[in-house]
C-alpha cells in the first residue's frame, strides 16, 4: 500500500541524508585546514578550536552545512526580493528564461514530432541530423550563440532562452516521435474502419497514447532547460542571474555565495520536477490510469 | 520397493496480501512414487502450481511437512535434485541454444559437457539446432529447448509447470507423444501441471483434481492406461471414463462456478 | 520507370535553373533571406526526388541496401552547407557574426596544432578518464546497492534527484578544490556520469524476468554466478543506454568546466576566449572538433552495443 511503500524508501533515504551530513562536517576539517590552521594555532589549538574554525570560516574550501544555510537564509529572507542582493531575484532571472526556452522547446519539439510523424521525407532528412546533433555538447557552443544572437537586437532574455529552447526541443522532439507512434497496429486498424481523417487520428488516438512519453520528456526538459539557462548566463559576463552569481562567487572566491546558490538552484529544479510531476498525475486520473 | 520421492503431510501455504490473507494451499496428502507420472489439475487459482513451486523450494510452506528425495526441499533445490521447466522457454537470449543447453553444467560444474549436450537434444529431436539463436526457432522448439535443458544434469525429478500451455493444439499433441516416449526411455518421476483434462489423462499414471479457496486435494486417480500409448487412446472408453471422474471432481471442487 | 525518370529530370532542371538563377540576382541586394529559402527548399525537393529514385531504381534491381536512407540526409545537410555558404558571401555577413563554411575549413586547416593540443586537454586528460572513472564508480555502487536493499532504497530516490539538478553548477567550487588544470575537470565528468550510470545499472539489472531468476534458483547458483551469468548479460541494454548518454554528457562537462578557469589550452577555453576576440572561425573550428570526437565516441560505443546487444528485440525486424 501507499503507506508502506513510503515507509519503504522514506528510513533508508533520511539514513543515507544523515550519513553525508556527518561526513560533510567532518570533511570540512581537513579541507579547510589550509585557511583555518594558522588561526587554530594562534588560538592555541586543541579540539575546540580546532571545531570552532573550521566549521565558521569567512571564505571556506568547504562550507558547513550551517554556514550554507545561513547564507541561503541570509540572501533568501532577509532580503526584499527586488533587491539586486537577494538571491530570490537572481532566481527569477534565470527561471523566466527557463520556462520562456521550455515552453517555446516543448511547441517546437511537439510540432516536429507532428510533422515527423505525418510527412516521411521529413523524417529521412531531419531525424539523422536530430540524432547526430545529440552527440555535439550543445551546452558549450552556448557563448558563442549567446554573443551572436546578442547582436540581433533580441531582448537579453530571448536570447538566453534560446539555448533552454534548443535543449529542450530535442528530447521533447523524440519522445513526441515515439509516442505518436507507439499506437498497436489493431487500433490504427480501427481508426480506419471509421475512415478516421488523420486530424482525428492524431487528436482521438495518437496524442492520449503519447501522453506517457511526453511527460517523461517534459521532465528531463525542464531540468535541461534550467541548466541551459545558468550555462547562458556564463559568457556575457552577465551580472544578474544564477549563474552569474556562480561565476561572481568564483572570481571573488566568496564561496558561501557560490554554495547558497548552488542549492537555491537546485531547489528549483526539484520543484519544478515536481510540479511536473505532480501535473503528471492529474491527467493520469483524469485518463483512468491506474497508479 | 519403489522409493518415495515426494511426500506431503498436512502441507499449508498462506500468502499475506494487502487484502488479507490468501489460502494457496490447505491440507495437502500426497504421495509421489518413483517412476510415475503425476499431474495436477484444476482451474487457476487451485494451488497446483503453487504446490509445484512448494517442491522446488520456490516457495515456502506455511505448516505441515514436504519431504523431497528425503531432504528438506530446500536441501533438494541445493542438491540440483529436480529438473524445472516453465510456462515459458525462459531461454537467455544471448546464448545459442547448446549454450543454453549447457547452462546448468556451467553452473553445476559437471563434466562431459559437450557429449550430455548431445545426448539431450537427441532426445527431444533437436539434433543440427546447436548453434541457433532462441529467436531463430518456434514456441514449440523453443520449449523442447527448455526440457532439453532441464534434463541435461540428469536429474531424476522433472517438475513441469504448463510447459505446453502457449502452443497450438496440433503442436501440443506432438509434444505430448514426445514427453511421453521420453518418460518412458529415461524413466524420470514427472510431477506435471495442467489444465487441460485430455492432457492430464493422456500424460499420467496419477491424476491429482485440485480446487481454490482454499487450493485443496478434491481426488487421486490411479489411471491403469497402458505405459505405450498413441494419440489414439484418447477415443476409447476406458480414457473417457477416467476424462469423466476428473471433470466430476472438479464440479465437486465448485471449479466450474464462478 | 518512367514516372521515375521524368521526375528526376524535372527536378534535375529546378536544380540547374536554381544555381544559375542565384548567381544571377548576386549583384541584387537585399531579400536574400528569400532566395536562400527558396534555394533551401528546392535543393531539398530535390535531395528527396533523387533519394526517391535511387528508391525505386534498386527496388527494381532488388538491392539489399537502403541506400537512400543515407543519402537523403547528407544531400540535406550538403545543401544547408551550401546554402548557408551562398547566404553568408552573398549578404556580406561580417565574421564577427557568423563565419562561411569555407572560412571555417580554411580556419580549420591552418589552426591543427592548437586544435591538436585543445583536443589532447579536453578529452584526452579529462573527458575519457572522466567518464571511466565515473561510469566504473556508478557501476560499483550499483552491485554495491543491489547487494544491500537498505542502501538501494535511500540512494536510488536520492539519485533520481541529483540526477534532474544543474549539476553544472558544482564546477567552480571542483576548480576550487583541484585546481585549474584537468583534475578538476575529469572530477566534474565524474559528478556528471555517476549518477546517469548507477540509476541504469540499477534498472538493468531489475530487467531479468521472473522465471529466468527462479531457473537460477532451482540450479541453487549463489548471488555472483546469477549476476555474471544472467542479470549483468540482461542488464546490457541499459548500461549501454547510460554509457552513450554519458559519453555525451563527459563532453559537455569538460567543456564547460573549462569556462570557469583552466591553463591556456583546452577546448572550453579556446571557445569562451575566441569568442570574445571574435575569432568565430576559430570557435566554429573548436565545435567541429567537438562534434567529431563526439561522433566518433558515440559511434564506437554503438558499435560495441551492438556486438554485446545483439540479442535484442529492437535489433530484429
Amino acid at each position: 500500500m501507499r503507506i508502506d511503500a513510503a515507509r519503504g524508501h522514506a528510513v533508508p533515504v533520511a539514513v543515507v541524508c544523515l550519513v553525508i551530513l556527518v561526513l560533510w562536517y567532518l570533511a570540512a576539517i581537513p579541507m579547510n585546514a589550509v585557511v583555518t590552521q594558522p588561526k587554530i594555532d594562534a588560538a592555541g589549538g586543541g579540539l575546540y578550536n580546532t571545531l570552532l574554525f573550521s566549521w565558521n570560516h569567512e571564505r571556506p574550501v568547504l562550507p558547513a552545512p550551517h554556514q550554507v544555510a545561513q547564507e541561503i537564509w541570509k540572501t533568501v529572507f532577509m532580503v526584499a526580493p527586488w533587491k539586486v542582493k537577494s538571491l530570490v531575484y537572481h532566481l527569477w532571472i534565470t527561471l523566466s528564461s527557463t520556462l520562456v526556452g521550455f515552453v517555446l522547446g516543448t511547441l517546437l519539439g511537439i510540432s516536429l514530432a507532428i510533422g515527423i510523424v505525418h510527412v516521411g521525407s521529413l523524417e529521412k532528412s531531419l531525424m539523422p541530423w536530430i540524432i547526430a546533433s545529440q552527440t555535439i555538447p550543445i551546452l558549450a557552443i552556448a557563448p558563442m550563440l549567446i554573443v551572436v544572437l546578442g547582436k540581433t537586437g533580441l531582448p537579453d532574455i530571448f536570447t538566453k532562452a534560446s539555448i533552454s529552447t534548443y535543449l529542450c526541443f530535442f528530447p521533447v522532439a523524440i519522445g513526441m516521435v515515439k509516442g505518436l507512434r507507439s499506437p498497436d497496429k489493431l487500433q490504427l486498424d480501427l481508426m480506419r474502419t471509421y475512415n478516421a481523417s488523420a486530424a482525428q487520428v492524431l487528436w482521438k488516438l495518437r496524442f492520449p497514447a503519447a501522453m506517457p512519453f511526453l511527460f517523461a520528456s517534459l521532465k528531463v526538459s525542464v531540468a535541461i532547460a534550467l541548466t541551459g539557462a545558468i550555462v547562458a548566463e556564463l559568457p556575457t559576463g552577465a551580472v544578474s542571474g544564477i549563474g552569474a552569481r556562480l561565476l561572481q562567487g568564483s572570481y571573488y572566491g566568496q564561496t558561501l555565495q557560490i554554495w547558497a546558490a548552488l542549492f537555491v538552484a537546485a531547489f528549483a529544479a526539484a520543484t519544478l520536477v515536481w510540479l511536473l510531476g505532480a501535473f503528471e498525475r492529474m491527467s493520469w486520473k483524469r485518463m483512468g490510469v491506474k497508479t | 520397493m519403489a522409493e518415495n520421492v515426494i511426500t506431503a503431510r498436512d502441507l499449508d501455504l498462506t500468502f499475506q496480501t494487502n487484502d488479507g490473507p490468501v489460502f494457496a494451499l490447505s491440507k495437502i496428502n500426497l504421495d509421489v512414487v518413483e517412476g510415475e507420472f503425476v499431474s495436477f489439475i484444476g482451474p487457476s487459482g487451485c494451488g497446483k502450481t503453487t504446490l509445484l513451486r512448494a517442491i522446488a523450494d520456490l516457495e515456502k510452506s506455511s505448516s505441515g511437512t514436504l519431504i523431497v528425495n528425503g531432504m528438506t526441499p530446500e536441501r533438494a533445490r541445493l542438491a540440483r535434485a529436480y529438473g524445472y521447466v516453465f510456462q515459458a522457454p525462459a531461454l537467455y537470449p544471448w546464448r545459442t541454444v547448446e549454450r543454453n543447453v549447457g547452462l546448468p553444467l556451467e553452473i553445476m560444474g559437471l563434466d562431459n559437457q559437450a557429449a550430455r549436450i548431445q545426448r539431450n537434444l537427441d532426445l527431444v529431436n533437436l539434433t543440427g539446432f546447436e548453434k541457433k539463436f532462441p529467436w531463430q526457432l518456434s514456441g514449440g522448439m523453443q520449449q523442447r529447448v527448455s526440457i532439453a535443458r532441464a534434463l541435461a544434469f540428469d536429474p531424476k525429478l522433472l517438475l513441469m509447470d504448463e510447459p505446453f500451455g502457449a502452443l497450438d493444439e496440433i503442436v501440443r499433441d506432438k509434444l505430448n507423444q514426445q514427453l511421453l516416449e521420453l518418460w518412458d526411455r529415461t524413466a524420470k518421476t514427472v510431477v506435471f501441471v495442467t489444465h487441460s483434462i485430455p492432457e492430464a489423462v493422456f500424460l499420467s499414471t496419477k491424476i491429482v483434481v485440485m480446487s481454490p479457496r482454499p487450493g485443496r486435494i478434491i481426488d487421486i486417480i490411479e489411471t491403469n492406461l497402458p505405459r505405450k500409448r498413441s494419440l489414439d487412446i484418447r477415443e476409447t472408453p476406458e480414457f473417457l471414463k477416467i476424462a469423466q471422474r476428473v471433470r466430476e471432481g472438479l464440479k465437486a471442487g465448485h471449479s466450474y462456478e464462478d | 520507370m518512367m514516372r521515375a525518370l521524368i521526375t528526376f529530370t524535372l527536378l534535375f532542371i529546378a536544380a540547374i535553373s536554381s544555381y544559375f538563377g542565384f548567381s544571377l540576382v548576386e549583384p541584387l541586394q537585399g531579400s536574400y533571406w528569400l532566395l536562400s529559402l527558396i534555394f533551401v527548399l528546392l535543393s531539398w525537393a530535390l535531395a528527396w526526388a533523387i533519394g526517391w529514385v535511387v528508391d525505386a531504381v534498386l527496388a527494381i534491381m532488388k538491392a539489399p541496401i537502403r541506400l537512400s536512407n543515407f543519402l537523403v540526409p547528407a544531400l540535406f545537410g550538403l545543401t544547408i552547407i551550401i546554402a548557408w555558404e551562398y547566404y553568408v558571401k552573398g549578404s556580406h555577413i561580417p565574421l564577427v557574426l557568423l563565419p562561411a563554411p569555407t572560412q571555417i575549413g580554411a580556419k580549420f586547416l591552418s589552426a591543427l596544432p592548437i586544435l591538436g593540443a585543445d583536443f589532447v586537454q579536453t578529452i584526452l586528460r579529462a573527458v575519457i578518464p572522466g567518464w571511466l572513472m565515473g561510469c566504473g564508480a556508478g557501476f560499483l555502487v550499483a552491485l554495491l546497492c543491489d547487494r544491500n536493499d537498505f542502501l538501494r532504497r535511500g540512494l536510488l530516490p536520492l539519485g533520481n534527484l541529483v540526477a534532474a539538478l544543474p549539476i553544472v553548477g558544482v564546477a567552480p567550487i571542483l576548480v576550487m578544490w583541484f585546481g585549474f588544470d584537468w583534475p578538476s575537470k575529469a572530477a566534474m565528468v565524474v559528478v556528471m556520469t555517476f549518477f546517469p550510470m548507477l540509476i541504469n545499472t540499477l534498472a538493468g539489472l531489475n530487467a531479468s524476468g521472473h522465471m529466468e531468476r527462479d531457473l537460477m534458483k532451482s540450479y541453487g547458483a549463489d548471488w555472483l554466478t546469477t549476476l555474471v551469468k544472467l542479470r549483468l548479460p540482461a542488464a546490457m541494454p541499459f548500461i549501454f543506454n547510460a554509457l552513450k548518454i554519458n559519453s555525451t554528457l563527459a563532453m559537455i562537462g569538460a567543456i564547460v568546466a573549462e569556462f570557469f578557469g583552466t591553463p591556456i589550452v583546452g577546448m572550453g577555453f579556446r571557445m569562451s576566449t575566441e569568442v570574445g576576440r571574435q575569432g568565430l572561425d576559430m570557435v566554429w573550428s573548436e565545435i567541429l572538433v567537438a562534434a567529431i570526437a563526439g561522433s566518433t565516441f558515440y559511434g564506437l560505443l554503438t558499435l560495441s552495443e551492438r556486438a554485446v546487444t545483439f540479442w535484442h528485440p529492437s535489433y530484429r525486424k
